[in-house]
């Protein structure tokens, strides 16, 4: 008999226990459901998500392109104003030649007037027309301040070449850029691939020269030469390192 | 002698501002490379080219690699060679140095930078 209480004991505590398991789950459920609405609400929404990823995914090597296009076309650009500038300098030159050649002959024929003078003697006439004479050659001082304005178009010319540096500059910072992207491209196919619903589109993207090795990523135009004493002073502390730890073995 | 000039950079822009800057110091013997690569090849094909001007970052090779590459081989360890880029760190200058270029010039850079160095550099050779 005591056995059987026992028994029905147990059976009355797992009731209980029962009991409160539903009364649990009455108090859970709501919040099942509403847990179940969210995700419901938010699928479409990571859906959306899901393909605005793809789709800068997609236009990521567009981007790429298009700034390699931007650097062909400054590089063309660059290279044509090089052209002109090299024209202009073998223009200039001939005008310089021509110029002291008119230089050469006015100074001959002046020595010429000169010596004619002092043959002609006291004939005040003679002496007046060769006066004229003079006055009308080819004067040296204008030559002399053609020739002066001709180097200052030299210079202003050299200088544009210089300056032309940027390209280069720019496009390493272009390359850095592209580089930038391409990376990012590759992380985010990587994750898409992760969810299995995307394959990589490879056939614009020139991924060829992505190690990083060819452009300075910091590459900045500056004043001409105006970080030079500052890397100067930096090979002097090392070469002096170097030449003290020498003198150390030496000693 | 007079010194017969490689010039290596990628840009083709920089190659014909490092060569009409040659032209405007009174050199006239210049060849080109756009990398390394390329540049070991022309000192291989022409034994009278005596003057390495080359930039840091470059495709295939870089400048930091043909500056080993040329200490490395015998022919040409003694050759003069001027690193001019855009670098301008100090790790950057000391890796260069450690790799034993002649001297270093930073981008952007002026005629005057250009023949000091080569200068120097012709004066210690």
């Amino acid at each position: 008999m005591s056995k059987i209480n026992t028994n029905l004991n147990v059976i009355l505590e797992k009731l209980g226990e029962m009991k409160k398991l539903f009364h649990y789950g009455e108090k859970i459920v709501p919040i099942i459901e509403s847990i179940t609405q969210f995700v419901d609400e938010t699928m479409p929404l990571l859906d959306n998500v899901n393909a605005s990823i793809v789709e800068s995914t997609h236009k990521m090597p567009q981007a790429t392109n298009q700034i390699n296009d931007v650097t062909s076309a400054t590089e063309l650009a660059t290279t044509e104003i090089l052209d002109l500038i090299d024209e202009i300098g073998n223009q200039v030159a001939k005008i310089k030649e021509e110029l002291s050649s008119i230089n050469k002959s006015g100074t001959s024929n002046l020595e010429r007037l000169e010596k004619l003078k002092a043959l002609v003697g006291d004939n005040p006439s003679a002496l007046k027309i060769i006066d004229e004479l003079v006055d009308s050659l080819p004067v040296y001082e204008s030559v002399d301040r053609i020739l002066k304005n001709i180097e200052v178009i030299e210079e202003a010319s050299y200088k544009i070449t210089l300056s032309l540096q940027v390209q280069d500059i720019t496009s390493q910072q272009l390359e850095a850029v592209n580089h930038l992207i391409s990376s990012v491209h590759e992380k985010l196919n990587d994750l898409l691939k992760d969810f299995g619903e995307y394959e990589m589109d490879q056939d614009n993207y020139n991924t060829g020269l992505n190690s990083g090795q060819h452009f300075d990523a910091n590459a900045k135009y500056t004043e001409h030469g105006s970080k030079q004493s500052d890397i100067d002073k930096i090979i002097e502390e090392q070469q002096k390192t170097s030449q003290d730890e020498i003198d150390k073995l030496f000693s | 002698m007079e010194p017969n000039f490689l010039v290596v950079d990628d840009s083709v822009t920089m190659r014909r501002i490092v060569t009409n800057s040659l032209k405007t110091l009174g050199y006239n013997k210049f060849a080109e490379a756009a990398d390394g690569k390329e540049a070991l090849e022309k000192l291989n094909a022409d034994e009278s080219i005596n003057f390495v001007i080359t930039d840091w970052n470059m495709p295939v090779m870089t400048g930091l690699e043909l500056t080993k590459a040329i200490r490395g081989n015998p022919k040409t360890e003694n050759l003069p060679i001027l690193m001019v880029t855009t670098r301008g760190v100090k790790e950057d200058i000391i890796q260069a140095l450690q790799a034993r270029v002649s001297n270093y010039v930073v981008k952007p850079f002026t005629p005057q930078i250009l023949k000091e160095k080569i200068d120097a550099i012709l004066a210690s050779s």
